[in-house]
């Protein structure tokens, strides 16, 4: 699978779970920054622009909901949110943020993948 | 003494025989009268003697003393007045017969004497009777209240008035007639020439005997001294009228007599000459020969004493008058003084008073007024019995009253003391009851007070503003009570009040069912509320707690499957071994999954988040996908069949129907054999713009007495039977929320053995 290789934004306050997801989109070449909540992923989004945010809806700190209204507030082209939440409305929730996708935990790990492929926006210039 | 008079015995010589034998009979037949008076009434004495003793008489004794005092005023007056009758007819035959020749007799002394024993009779009949019956009718009373304490018939004769008064008139008339009469004759006696003649001719018989026996004339004169008397001259004389014997008789001779003693003399040797003034009579006796002595008798009329005369004739007016009154007064009050007792008990038994208190009636006669005191008798017997009934009958309800009024307090107390609030009506819908805990769940969801006995279902219906689950207003016909009322019986029916006053829910949980009576009909109802709030919260909180606690779940889970599953494809180095430990920490996860899963789905259908999206959905392509997805197995076909070809678009959440209808179709898959065939149906009914799912299988089938909690939640029809396949009971419950939730419905049709047929419908988009 030729892919663009992009800067993932994995935010999710479980480590073990935030090592998987980062661990099957480095696998694809994709660059992943880890953050345990809205509070740090704020820090990060300041710190360096991702190309995508895997986010996770409930965590402690500061919540994802929180997180996408200060970060669309704060940036004027956001980039692309996925919603992976264990929320049963998690097509609902992603709504809400204004999310580009979701998915739902617990999650095959292709799927995640795929979905994050799919979603990777076209106007995005891989990096080196 | 009556006999000296009524036989005219005058002289002393005569009187004392006859006194005699007449003064002995008497005495006899005065003893045996006595005694034959005392025999019947030793049966009272005994009686007397033994009822004042502590022991009473025995039965038979009674029953004799009350046959003695009823029939001894009717006994003894008839044997009684009888017995003169058989008394001087006798001793005037005796008398006539014995003494004729020694006594001058009167000719008639026989009739008048059956004339005065006639008047006796007469006389002495009523009047023993009243006197009898006067002195032993209250001892009649006695024993005839003895005999009704032990329920015995009254034994004896009746005399009935009418033969009383009858007996009375008929002596009223007869005794002073005879007495009458009596006194009649007597003067007759003494003034009657013929016996006058009769007399002297007697006493001249008695002589001539004499003379003929002897020719001395010193027994001429003895004979002719003992035979005279102060009316009656006897002497003796010759045949040329010469007196040889007392002299006395020349002069009598000498004042008219002489002549026609002569005369007669020369035409019979026996007769009787008159005297021309009636006053005297000349009896004379010849010898035979013609020759010799003459018995010569001048008996002269007696003086009349008409003092004398006047008197006995006022004794007997006398006795005659205070007789009758004696009598009369005696009968009028053997009928008065029962009658008075009659009054005064029939006036107690109508004036207002106790029935209880009434004394019987005691029955001194046996007669009319006897029979009636003793119809009066039985009318307390009567009234006693029912005013005894009545008590008996009053004390019974009033112990019953208290008894229910004890039992309504204690069911008062009962129903006030519960948690459940309990309402009654009556057929018109009017609240008859409502406890302490009705009046609480009234007042918590209605701020205006309501009366507990005026509380109409209407006042309860607005006060309440009772809201469904789902928030609709009840209306007034769907509470529990009115439902109750048309017929209906509601079993655990939750419902949600609204508190007007901080707008909070008030969860109830109602049951109610019609009250019917004797016949049937319904006669009111009855329903029972309790405030479930607190279980309600509680229940939310369990949800809420299952929902969040499935929640946390999801990210292990995720966590396992994800680091299961990605190992597992990417690690191309895994020991077959190793593969197959993940396989099964995969295949574990998967089934953490599934229940967290169903745990989320109940939590949020009973919390009443699910969210559904609905949108215009293709059932017929869901079904087939659905079908496609859940078809695990070779084992089974699965048949789609179509009733109508048009479009079956319904207006439904696409995930969450193919969850209700995945759920039909894995319980058909997983309660038919292998091998079954599973019938999909799809029809629309256009009219009604629905469309109609029915998934068909021919397994089992469900035992028709667990079909009817199959859509409860937990609940599981094959569970303990050869056909428990496992399961969580959750498919069927989640199935039905689900098209409910969409505005269908769902129901089955099952047979143990045949198989089951689970219909749903959704709106037509």
């Amino acid at each position: 699978m030729q892919t663009a290789c992009i800067k993932i934004l994995v935010v999710e306050d479980d480590p073990d779970l935030a090592a998987l997801e980062a661990e099957l989109l480095e696998e694809h070449g994709h660059r992943v920054e880890v953050a345990n909540n809205g509070r740090e992923a704020l820090a990060a989004v300041e710190r360096a622009a991702p190309d995508l945010i895997l986010l996770d809806m409930k965590m402690p700190v500061m919540s994802g909901r929180e997180f996408a209204d200060e970060y669309r507030r704060a940036q004027p082209s956001p980039a692309p949110i996925v919603v992976v939440t264990a929320a049963d409305d998690a097509q609902v929730r992603a709504a809400e943020v204004g999310a580009s996708g979701w998915i739902a935990k617990p999650f095959d790990p292709d799927l995640l993948v795929e979905n994050v492929m799919r979603l990777l926006p076209q106007t995005s210039v891989p990096r080196p | 003494m009556a006999y000296l008079h009524l036989f005219a015995i005058e002289r002393a010589d005569d009187r004392a025989p006859v006194l005699a034998i007449v003064g002995a009979l008497y005495l006899v037949r005065t003893a045996a009268l006595i005694g034959y008076l005392a025999w019947l009434l030793r049966p009272i004495d005994r009686w007397l003697a033994t009822s004042d003793s502590p022991s009473q008489p025995a039965a038979d004794l009674t029953r004799r003393a009350a046959r003695a005092a009823y029939d001894t005023p009717l006994l003894f007056p008839v044997v009684w007045a009888t017995s003169w009758l058989l008394f001087y007819l006798p001793v005037t035959a005796v008398l006539q017969h014995w003494f004729a020749e020694q006594i001058p007799l009167s000719a008639r002394a026989g009739e008048a004497t059956v004339l005065f024993g006639l008047s006796c009779f007469a006389a002495a009949l009523p009047l023993s009777y009243a006197i009898l019956s006067w002195l032993l009718g209250p001892v009649a009373g006695r024993i005839s209240l003895s005999l009704r304490e032990r329920g015995l018939a009254l034994p004896g004769r009746r005399l009935s008035l009418r033969a009383r008064l009858v007996v009375l008139s008929l002596s009223l008339i007869t005794a002073p007639t005879s007495w009458m009469g009596v006194h009649a004759y007597m003067s007759q006696v003494w003034t009657s020439q013929r016996d006058l003649a009769a007399r002297a001719g007697l006493l001249a018989d008695a002589l001539a005997r004499e003379i003929a026996r002897s020719p001395d004339r010193a027994v001429w004169k003895a004979a002719a001294d003992s035979l005279s008397t102060p009316l009656d001259l006897v002497a003796v004389a010759t045949t040329d009228g010469a007196i040889v014997v007392n002299g006395d008789a020349v002069r009598e001779l000498e004042s008219g007599l002489r002549s026609r003693l002569a005369r007669a003399l020369s035409r019979a040797p026996a007769d009787a000459v008159l005297d021309p003034s009636a006053q005297r009579a000349l009896a004379y006796r010849s010898t035979p020969s013609g020759a010799g002595p003459i018995a010569l008798v001048i008996s002269r009329q007696p003086e009349r004493d008409r003092g004398e005369e006047l008197f006995t004739l006022l004794l007997f007016a006398l006795v005659a008058l205070s007789w009758a009154p004696i009598c009369a007064a005696f009968l009028a009050g053997s009928i008065a003084s029962p009658l008075g007792r009659i009054r005064a008990v029939v006036t107690q038994i109508v004036a207002p008073g106790d029935v209880e208190k009434l004394a019987r009636i005691p029955i001194c006669h046996r007669d009319e007024l006897g029979e009636l005191a003793q119809g009066v008798n039985e009318m307390i017997d009567r009234l006693q019995a029912s005013a005894e009934r009545i008590r008996r009958y009053g004390a019974d309800r009033e112990q019953a009253l208290a008894v229910a009024a004890r039992r309504a307090a204690e069911l008062d107390a009962v129903l006030d003391n519960m948690v459940e609030g309990v309402f009654a009506c009556d057929k018109s819908g009017n609240v008859t009851h409502m406890n302490a805990a009705g009046l609480r769940l009234l007042e918590l969801s209605s701020a205006s007070a309501v009366s507990r006995s005026g509380a109409s279902l209407e006042a309860e219906a607005g006060g309440l503003g009772p809201v469904h689950p789902d928030g609709r207003p009840f209306s007034p016909a769907e509470l529990p009570l009115l439902r109750a009322l048309a017929g209906e019986v509601i079993a655990e029916e939750d419902g949600v009040l609204e508190n007007p006053s901080n707008h909070r829910p008030v969860f109830l949980r109602s049951s109610a069912a019609p009250i019917r009576d004797a016949s049937g009909a319904i006669a009111g109802a009855v329903a029972v509320a309790r405030d479930v709030t607190e279980v309600a919260e509680f229940d939310r909180l369990k949800d809420e707690f299952i929902r969040v606690a499935a929640h946390e779940l999801k990210t292990p889970v995720a966590i396992l499957k994800g680091y299961a599953l990605t190992l597992m494809r990417k690690d191309q180095t895994l020991s077959i071994r190793s593969r197959r430990m993940l396989e099964a920490i995969d295949r574990g996860a998967e089934r953490i999954h599934a229940v967290v899963e169903d745990l989320l789905d109940i939590s949020l259908a009973r919390l009443d988040t699910l969210h559904l999206l609905p949108a215009p959905v293709d059932l017929d392509e869901l079904v087939r996908a659905t079908v496609a997805g859940v078809r695990p197995s070779e084992l089974h076909r699965v048949v789609i069949r179509r009733e109508e070809h048009g479009p079956l678009t319904v207006r439904a959440d696409s995930a969450r129907t193919r969850q209700a209808f995945g759920n039909l179709l894995s319980n058909a898959l997983k309660y038919s054999p292998a091998g079954g065939t599973i019938e999909v149906v799809l029809s629309a009914d256009r009219a009604r713009a629905e469309a109609r799912a029915s998934v068909r299988d021919y397994g089992i089938g469900i035992p028709a007495q667990r079909q009817g909690g199959i859509f409860r939640l937990f609940y599981r029809a094959h569970t303990d039977t050869p056909h428990d396949y496992g399961g969580m009971g959750v498919g069927l419950f989640m199935a039905k929320e689900l098209i409910k939730r969409q505005g269908g419905r769902i129901w089955f049709e099952s047979r143990e053995g045949e198989g089951s047929v689970f219909s749903f419908t959704l709106p037509l988009a």
